[in-house]
């Protein structure tokens, strides 16, 4: 009776023990900024590219009398547990280019890493502002980028590689080369994980549409008239089986991205899939930003000592 | 895996990270992931049990902006809701029609945004149109609604319109051919008519009520 008690309690202490070290391990190792400095470069171009965007059509979105009228926009907000907010509503008409001047200035400073760890929180405020205040003109890309930057900002690490603040601290003597840190490392790990959230959730949930079982679904993406491709490719429908493969194939990639890409051999492949994944839905339906916010992401995962030309140690 | 294993005894003032702090952001993580995992199963189609547990992390996510669901393109590509409006005048100068998304928009980012303009007010416009018929049996049924964005957006119109007298604001949807007709025929012309639903009137908004 004892040993059949004790056998149980010792594999459950055993369990918590090593449960315990994986994730010390896992989350609490230092990690090289570089990969992460690449990240928040990418993020900060992309954020101020779209609010380079939007200011073509300042008022019309951000104004009081744009599109999404802020009455509307606070009902939304209330009926959704009223956790909602966004400082564009604090902004009265009359101040709005000053302030969508200053959004530009802070997400300048944040891609080139100038006073990262505000400018980070605040390029993710504004981020999260610009999202509330339009939701109406939100897609995918809006969602990542935000994911992104907040990771970067939450873990205080935006700044730590590839910065100017890191180059102006060397330049006063007052720090070396960009160091391994845990912070950088806890923000590759959830930049990881969200990554494999995302791509998952997006495979799970295609698996209830008909068309990506009977291989269609990437033809009928390249019949989406309305996306206006950069290259015209729909040619390829001419080829069923060619059609067929690329549905497979990224149904594949996106079940079997959150498994594999821990695995150090799958790593390569997945990433290059990844890239050509990518940068194909931005050739046929025009989504280039989204694309290069996803690859952005997938950045976490390639290892500095790549990035710097050495052998990987995995 | 982007982590260096040699690292420098003397840069390591931050990997030598005290207990309780690991603890506390440990804590932090799980609950994070936690709500993340939460959120997306709580999408629809989803258990009473999963939208239970996410109402849990709700305001948290609620508050960062952080509780999307990211299906794309499920459960498979559809058809492209297109936004309509006419604004009449009143006072013999010609209707203006205005499309959402307009083709000619670039940069492409640009004409992104105004897609997504059309894909939510479809979206709210079906949805309001849906909940007119949910009414109690002893009771008439509610009043045509057009949904909170089309009013919304024939405000933004009448307002960069001026003298406008009424803004109609029509939806249709860019339909998908079927691949069987594409062998067949070729890819059909973006305009093709065949490919568009019938135009649908969401609502008719006097311009002075703005």
């Amino acid at each position: 009776m004892r040993r059949l008690l004790s056998l149980p309690i010792a594999y459950a202490r055993e369990l918590a023990r090593g449960v315990g070290r994986g994730w010390d391990a896992f989350f609490f190792t230092p990690a090289d900024p570089l990969s992460l400095g690449l990240v928040r470069i990418m993020t900060g171009a992309l954020l101020l590219w779209s609010m380079a965007v939007t200011g073509l059509d300042l008022h019309a979105f951000l104004g009081s009398y744009g599109w999404a009228d802020p009455a509307v926009v606070r009902t939304f907000m209330s009926e959704r547990g009223g956790m909602g907010w966004s400082l564009w509503l604090a902004v009265p008409d009359g101040l709005l280019v000053p302030a969508y001047a200053t959004a530009l200035a802070v997400l300048f400073m944040f891609t080139i890493g100038l006073g990262s760890r505000v400018t980070a929180v605040l390029s993710w405020m504004i981020a999260v502002s610009t999202a509330r205040r339009v939701p109406v003109m939100l897609f995918g890309f809006d969602q990542i980028v935000a994911i992104w930057t907040f990771y970067l900002a939450v873990t205080g690490s935006a700044g730590r590689a590839l910065s100017l603040d890191r180059w102006l601290a060397h330049r006063r003597g007052r720090g070396g080369p960009a160091v391994p840190t845990v912070s950088v490392n806890i923000a590759l790990r959830l930049i990881q994980i969200h990554l494999c959230i995302i791509y998952g959730m997006a495979g799970l949930a295609k698996l209830q549409g008909p068309a990506w079982w009977d291989g269609t679904a990437f033809g009928l993406v390249l019949l989406t008239r309305e996306f206006r491709s950069l290259i015209d490719v729909s040619w390829l429908l001419k080829y069923p089986a060619a059609v067929n493969l690329a549905t497979h194939v990224t149904l594949a990639f996106e079940l079997l991205y959150p498994v594999l890409i821990w695995n150090r051999l799958a790593r390569p492949p997945l990433l290059f899939l990844a890239v050509v994944l990518h940068m194909g839905i931005g050739i046929t339906l025009g989504l280039n930003e989204f694309g290069l916010a996803m690859i952005a992401g997938n950045l976490a995962f390639v290892s500095a000592d790549i990035l710097r030309g050495k052998a990987s140690s995995g | 895996m982007a982590r260096n294993k040699q690292v420098p005894d003397q840069i390591l003032e931050d990997g030598v990270w005290p207990g309780w702090a690991k603890w506390v952001v440990s804590g932090f993580l799980v609950w994070h992931l936690s709500s993340q995992v939460a959120a997306q199963l709580s999408a629809q189609p989803s258990s009473g049990l999963e939208r239970a547990v996410a109402d849990l992390f709700a305001p948290y996510y609620e508050g960062l902006d952080l509780g999307h669901a990211y299906r794309y393109y499920a459960p498979e590509p559809g058809p492209t809701p297109i936004v309509q409006a006419r604004l009449t005048y009143g006072d013999g100068r010609p209707d203006v029609e205005v499309r959402l998304p307009d083709r000619d928009l670039a940069p492409r980012l640009r004409y992104q945004r105004h897609l997504n303009l059309a894909n939510h007010m479809f979206n709210d416009s079906m949805q309001a149109r849906a909940h007119e018929h949910e009414h109690p049996p002893d009771q008439p049924p509610h009043e045509p609604n057009p949904g909170r964005w089309a009013a919304s957006y024939a405000r933004h119109l009448a307002r960069i319109h001026p003298g406008a007298k009424t803004v109609s604001i029509y939806t249709t949807r860019h339909l998908l051919p079927n691949l069987a007709d594409i062998a067949r025929e070729g890819i059909p012309d973006v305009d093709d008519e065949r490919y568009y639903e019938v135009l649908t009137l969401i609502g008719e908004f006097p311009c002075d009520d703005f």
